[in-house]
Formats: C-alpha cells, sequence, structure tokens
C-alpha cells in the first residue's frame, strides 16, 4: 500500500534528525522473537539472542531491557543457558558463561552471577588467567573485574615453560592495566608444589611476582609451605 | 470506370465475408472451449460508501471501529472492504491500536477480518513512544483479541527499528506485539 510505505518511509528519514545520543548508546540485539510489553513498557528478547555493543557481545536465551527508575540508565538484563559473554578491548580478551547478566549501558558494567560462573582473560601476549567464582563486576571502563565467591578460583597460565600459577580467596580484583591481581579473604596461591597463604595476596602478573604479608598491607603474618625435592 | 468499380465491390465483398467467417470461427472456439457460458460473476447485494462499523461491548464501551471507504457485502458470504481503518480499543472510548490496510475481508460471521497487502500498525500510548509495524496480509481475530501475520515485519518504536518474520499483537489491556522470528534490530537508549 503506497501510503503505509510512504509513512514507513517518512518514519525511517526523521531517525537520522533524532538525538544524537543514540550512536554512543545503540546496542545491536538479534534473537528468535522480541514482545514489547504495554504493561511493563518492557521489551523481551528470547531464544538465541545476541546483544552486541562495540566489543562487548552477551549471549542468552532471554534478554530483558529496561531503565533504572532513579537514574534512567538503560540496563540489558540476561538470564537463560546458554549465557556467555565475550569482551575484546585493546587486545584483551575477557569470556565466560554465567546464569545470570545485568550490562549497565551508560557505566558500562556488567555484572555477572552463577554457580559458579567461569571467567578467561588473555592478554595480548597470550598470557592467560581463568578460574571461577559466584558473582563477578566487570567494569569494562575501567578494564577492572571484581570477584568474589566461596571461594574464588583461578589459575594463571604464563606464556613460555612456567609452570601454572594456581589459587583461591573470597574476593579476587583484577586491574587488566596494571596486570594486578589482588586476592584478599584466605587467600592461597601454588606453584610448583609450593603454597603461599595470607589474608592479602598481591600478584603481578606482568613479572609473575607475589607479594604477601605486610608489604602487601596484610594484616597477617605469610604462611609459605615449601615442598622439598 | 466500370471495371475499377466492379474490382473494388468484389475486394470489399471479400474482405466483408472474410471478417464475418474470422468472428463466427472464433465464437465457434470459445463454446467449444468452455462447453457452456461462463458463469455470472457474484454481485453484492449491497455497497455501502464510507462504511463505518461499530462494535461495542456489552456494556456499551467501544471495542473496535472499522471504516473502510468502500464496502460491497456478498449475500450469506464475506464483506469486501477497501482502504479501511481499524481502530481497536480495550479499556473505555480510547484508541489503542490503529491498523490500516489497502484492502480487506470480513467473514459473514463477522468474526475474522482479514488485511490485505500492506498494513500499518500504530499504537498510541500516554507517556510512552507510539509503536509502529509495517508487515503484510494480517488476520485479526476479534473474538481472542489477536492479530497475526507470517509476513516479514518491522517495528519502530522511539528511535528503536527491528525487523523479523512473522507479527502478533494482542489487544487485551495491557497489549503486547510481538515479532515471532528471525529478529535482528538496534536498541537505542535515549
Amino acid at each position: 500500500m503506497s501510503s503505509n510505505r510512504f509513512t514507513l518511509f517518512l518514519l525511517l528519514l526523521a531517525l537520522p534528525l533524532l538525538p544524537l545520543a543514540e550512536e554512543k548508546t545503540a546496542v545491536r540485539v538479534e534473537a528468535d522473537n522480541v514482545v514489547h510489553d504495554e504493561a511493563s513498557g518492557q521489551v523481551t528478547y528470547s531464544g538465541n539472542v545476541v546483544v552486541t555493543r562495540d566489543g562487548m557481545q552477551l549471549l542468552s536465551d532471554t534478554l530483558v531491557i529496561t531503565r533504572d527508575s532513579n537514574t534512567g540508565e538503560g540496563i540489558i538484563t540476561a538470564t537463560g543457558e546458554p549465557l556467555k559473554f565475550l569482551s575484546n578491548s585493546e587486545g584483551q580478551t575477557v569470556s565466560g558463561d554465567a546464569s545470570t547478566a545485568t550490562y549497565q549501558v551508560d557505566s558500562r558494567q556488567l555484572e555477572l552471577r552463577g554457580s559458579p560462573m567461569h571467567f578467561e582473560s588473555v592478554d595480548a601476549r597470550g598470557q592467560k588467567l581463568n578460574g571461577s567464582a559466584s558473582e563477578a563486576r566487570y567494569d569494562m571502563e575501567a578494564s577492572f573485574l571484581t570477584m568474589s565467591g566461596s571461594p574464588v578460583h583461578f589459575r594463571q597460565t604464563p606464556v613460555g615453560d612456567n609452570q601454572p600459577i594456581m589459587g583461591t580467596s573470597s574476593q579476587a580484583d583484577y586491574d587488566m592495566n596494571r596486570k594486578l591481581l589482588v586476592l584478599s579473604g584466605d587467600a592461597t596461591v601454588k606453584q610448583d608444589g609450593n603454597t603461599v597463604r595470607n589474608d592479602r595476596i598481591v600478584f603481578n602478573l606482568r613479572d609473575s611476582v607475589i607479594t604477601a604479608g605486610a608489604r602487601a598491607n596484610a594484616r597477617e603474618r605469610v604462611e609459605t609451605l615449601l615442598e622439598l625435592e | 470506370m466500370k471495371e475499377i468499380v466492379s474490382i473494388t465491390v468484389t475486394l470489399g465483398l471479400i474482405l466483408t465475408v472474410t471478417l464475418f467467417l474470422n468472428v463466427l470461427e472464433k465464437s465457434g472456439e470459445q463454446i467449444t472451449q468452455t462447453g457452456k457460458p461462463a458463469p455470472a460473476e457474484p454481485q453484492p447485494d449491497v455497497q455501502i460508501r464510507n462504511a463505518t462499523i461499530l462494535k461495542t461491548d456489552d456494556f456499551g464501551y467501544h471495542k473496535y471501529l472499522l471504516h473502510a471507504e468502500r464496502a460491497e457485502h456478498y449475500l450469506q458470504h464475506s464483506t469486501e472492504l477497501e482502504n479501511l481503518r481499524l481502530m481497536v480499543s480495550s479499556s473505555g472510548n480510547e484508541t489503542d491500536w490503529l491498523l490500516t490496510a489497502e484492502a480487506g475481508w470480513m467473514d459473514a460471521a463477522s468474526k475474522q477480518l482479514l488485511l490485505h497487502g500492506e498494513v500499518l500498525v500504530n499504537q498510541r500510548k500516554e507517556g510512552a513512544a507510539d509503536i509502529t509495524g509495517l508487515t503484510r496480509d494480517m488476520l485479526v481475530d476479534y473474538a481472542n483479541t489477536l492479530a497475526y501475520s507470517s509476513a516479514p515485519a518491522t517495528l519502530l518504536n522511539g528511535q528503536n527499528m527491528t525487523s523479523g518474520t512473522g507479527l502478533s499483537i494482542n489487544f487485551s489491556r495491557p497489549g503486547k506485539i510481538s515479532l515471532l522470528s528471525r529478529v535482528s534490530g538496534t536498541h537505542v537508549f535515549e
């Protein structure tokens, strides 16, 4: 019908004339179906949902787009198996799976929950850090990953022939720019059969140096178990 | 001179006879092919220009209002509609949904309406951006307050544009409009 086509044509023409903000805050969504709910104002995508924004991709079964009632910030909540996320920025790749994911569009914060959620981070040199946690908060602006769980498990695979470094803690804060992993709360790090225990351990992934005790601002004394051959 | 007149008359006669035979031959072919004369096209018993049908619920509230530039009713059959607008309301006398199409077909019981060709859907909601949809060949089921199309469809909501295959609308309040498969689009946070 020509009048309908003309109306849609005018609507499409008007889209670029609308405020500029959309360039920065637009996300691309693909799914099997979508429902606009008049009651809640929610847009719900379901079935093989893929949401993409800049270098971030989130795959899930269901995805709901809402707004924070206080701040008005757009919020994307993804649930259902399989839920996978992938972020690639400046050579640093962070990926993993979880049960639920909440993404705050303006502040670029991704909250992940799972039982457990798994993560993997690979830097430009190919150095890999992976593990599991109950919850994680990934600040994409600051390239900062905060994980908590009971406990957080991690494993670092250095480039070359070095043995992997493994550990556990109640909380782990990973600063991807500084390559620093700070383990706090009953932290344990193991390498080559040797174990370091402290309430706070700082692990520098750039040169694989582990710092514990007072130099790592810990309150407890360092406990080290050396495996003697 | 007589010879010229005679030749002209003879040629005229030959031409007339040839044309006459040709016409006879063609009409004979038609009768042979069909075996019987073609049935007459069904004729509408009522034709209305600028027809309006208003359906109200038990309390007298407006349920839907159908307006067509031309409506032709066929006895014990259906009603054919041209350039129609269907306004569906699910509360009070407010218009919640507006569907427009170039042509439509309403069944004898007036329970279903088939919208032919391109269909434009518009939902108006106070305090929120309108939702506009474009699809083709949509079936409106009044009894179940549903509308459905299996054709490719596009939805516009504010600055968001989403495309997919298949469109369904639930007119009951709160209303829902859905793309049924192969959805892709851009969601803009204003």
